[in-house]
């Protein structure tokens, strides 16, 4: 079995820019909990719930997949599913929402 | 690797698709449902699935430098994650059976617990199939020119994590 030698490398560019993905979508999360949480459920409280999804997938997507310099097909079937399904729970619950007998 | 993500993710959109019908036809119980659930455990378990992502993708990122140690580091502190994940779930079960609420309480705990339960077998999956890749990047199998093995693992591990992005707002906070 071929063996490598480990380089020593600390503190890599890409390395800071995961921890700045990571510390953003650790803040979106606890800022869409509370925006879930506070208050009665309003069409535009899941809106903007479902907008953090969005841009919280992009990330995860673009950034820890590393999707961004990927060939368009696996990209864009990844960022549509997740588009596609964010869109369908967004639309259901703001329906329900709008129809509920106060 | 990437058709069985698709796969994976057409599995979890059916299950998606299945929830929300279902949120169409009891909107009382998945109304009163998500209040009753323990949204401390749902928003640790986000926070360990990110911090986890994280990790992977240093390890991916460690391996294409050669820092054989550093990326093993990684996968541990992913592996590591995984199993905080179960150990938070089984605290949120045995809180719910606490509360009175099991899969037989009405159709928004019928519905939580089969999504629940689904996710959790993949993150039982990912977390043994993590710890096989830190052994086999121990053992010197991963190179920097040739690492399909460890990405393939790290996809698979950021679908469960992309899976529960859109599962914690549908069932823990939207109403």
């Amino acid at each position: 079995m071929p063996k490598f030698q480990p380089i020593r490398t600390t503190g890599t560019k890409g390395g800071e820019n995961l921890r700045v993905v990571w510390l953003a979508l650790v803040g979106l999360t606890l800022l869409s909990v509370l925006i879930g949480e506070s208050g009665q459920p309003s069409v535009t409280g899941t809106v903007f719930v479902c907008l953090v999804v969005v841009l919280k997938g992009r990330w995860v997507i673009r950034e820890f997949m590393n999707l961004r310099n990927a060939a368009p097909l696996p990209r864009w079937i990844v960022t549509g599913y997740f588009l596609v399904m964010t869109f369908l729970v967004g639309g259901a619950v703001s329906y329900l929402q709008l129809t509920a007998i106060p | 690797m990437w058709i069985f993500i698709y796969a994976e993710l057409t599995e979890f959109g059916f299950f998606f698709l299945a929830f929300l019908v279902a949120k169409l036809y009891f909107p009382e119980d998945f109304h009163a449902g998500p209040s009753q659930l323990n949204t401390l455990a749902g928003l640790l378990n986000t926070l360990v699935l990110l911090t986890s992502s994280f990790c992977i993708a240093r390890a991916v990122e460690a391996i294409k430098h050669g820092a054989q140690r550093r990326t093993v580091v990684w996968l541990l502190c992913t592996v590591a994650a995984g199993v905080t994940y179960c150990l938070i779930k089984a605290w949120e079960y045995q809180w719910n059976a606490a509360m009175g609420l099991t899969s037989r309480t009405n159709y928004f705990f019928t519905s939580y617990y089969y999504l629940m339960f689904n996710h959790f077998l993949h993150v039982v999956i990912g977390t043994v199939t993590i710890l096989a890749t830190a052994v086999l990047t121990a053992l010197g199998h991963f190179t920097p020119n040739s690492h399909e093995g460890l990405e393939g693992a790290a996809s698979y591990w950021h679908m469960i994590d992309l899976v529960w992005i859109l599962l914690f707002p549908l069932v823990y906070v939207l109403r």
